[in-house]
């Protein structure tokens, strides 16, 4: 009988944590997907600027990555008692944490334009220099002030849900990583915008 | 070099190499994509679907690596001979991640759907079963790469958390993205 409860148990709880974690996918999801309405008004403009829809998966895909790593070590800092001042910018660790990915980013968003460039060049048989200094522009500053954002945003947000008791990590890391799927769409639908 | 260094030395070479495999394979989506640049020109929709539509891949198949990782750490999976022994768990885990995404998709083509109507005042109700269609292809294909990435993983030696979960989410945006083209392109001939 009791073995029967328990098991009765367990899949209530399973059915309820995979419903929880549908829910989460779909917000994601629903998250990632606006930032895509920033290029559906532009479409035209967009996919003229090959480089562009190029470099486009890669700098989502990186931004991504970044956003779980300040998320991540932002939370064990949090525990470790590492971060103990006010706003967590002062902190020394935070600081050396935004300068390598600052400069992981600019290496990264510089390789990913170049060859974004380079597939583009192959695929319509000429190169713009004009165009492809532009892109080049657009894949850098994109990924700084993204980062920088982040960077601000994780340890506002990440600071809050700590010393309200709650876990930084099942929160951070999904929504930083949607946040930075829709802010990167919404930062080169507005380059482009500018620049082209 | 003490047994700690080496094994830090080890994980960041996972680290970069599934960090550059990552990139290379972006690059290749992003040549598809401008391949099938007509599509994102002719189907009103796509560009509000795809992101959430990649988005949903990488997370449920980064889940199921992991899962499947830790189960694999567990024991409830073993490998002999390079091959998996409980492929029924395995099976059942795939069907339960295939059946999620589709359903998913389904909520994301109605979501750009309406977001399609509401902000740009275009109804294109052939963006839903886009969705649909093409989340059970790239289910399909998706669950296959899976299987087999898994297995090679394994084979090398490599820590399937650290290797997996980058390329597994580069690799559901190439198949996941192509399959949608590709269903957009047949829904639009």
């Amino acid at each position: 009988m009791i073995s029967k409860f328990q098991n009765k148990n367990r899949i209530q709880s399973k059915t309820k944590n995979y419903i929880l974690s549908l829910f989460v996918l779909l917000i994601t999801s629903i998250i990632s997907s606006l930032g895509g309405l920033s290029f559906q008004g532009i479409e035209s403009i967009i996919t003229k600027v090959l480089p562009i829809i190029v470099i486009f998966p890669s700098l989502n895909d990186l931004m991504g990555n970044f956003a779980i790593v300040f998320s991540s070590k932002f939370s064990t800092w949090l525990y470790e008692g590492k971060i103990k001042e006010k706003y967590a910018f002062d902190n020394k660790e935070m600081k050396r944490l935004l300068r390598e990915i600052s400069i992981a980013g600019f290496q990264f968003s510089a390789i990913i334009s170049f060859l974004g460039i380079f597939i583009s060049a192959i695929v319509e048989h000429q190169l713009n220099i004009v165009s492809s200094l532009k892109v080049f522009l657009i894949s850098v500053a994109v990924v700084e002030i993204l980062i920088l954002f982040l960077f601000i945003i994780i340890s506002v947000l990440g600071l809050y849900l700590f010393k309200k008791n709650k876990d930084p990590d099942e929160i951070l890391i999904p929504l930083s990583t949607s946040l930075a799927d829709f802010l990167t769409m919404v930062y080169v639908a507005s380059f482009v915008l500018l620049l082209f | 070099m003490s047994s700690q260094e080496s094994s830090s030395n080890s994980e960041l070479k996972e680290i970069l190499l599934s960090g550059r495999i990552s990139i290379l394979i972006d690059i290749l989506n992003g040549s598809v994509i401008t391949l099938f640049r007509e599509v994102l020109m002719s189907v009103p929709g796509v560009f509000i679907l795809i992101p959430g539509f990649i988005q949903l891949r990488g997370s449920i198949y980064s889940i199921l690596s992991s899962n499947i990782s830790s189960e694999i750490a567990l024991g409830n999976i073993k490998i002999k001979d390079g091959k998996l022994s409980n492929t029924k768990r395995l099976i059942k885990e795939l069907t339960k991640t295939s059946i999620t995404s589709i359903v998913i998709s389904t909520f994301l083509g109605i979501f750009s759907y309406f977001a399609l109507l509401f902000t740009l005042k275009i109804a294109y109700p052939l963006i839903i079963p886009i969705a649909i269609v093409g989340s059970i292809i790239s289910s399909l294909f998706l669950s296959i790469f899976m299987y087999f990435l898994i297995l090679k993983a394994i084979k090398k030696g490599l820590d399937l958390d650290i290797i997996s979960g980058p390329i597994i989410t580069s690799l559901s945006d190439l198949i996941g993205t192509s399959c949608l083209f590709i269903t957009a392109l047949l829904f639009i001939i």
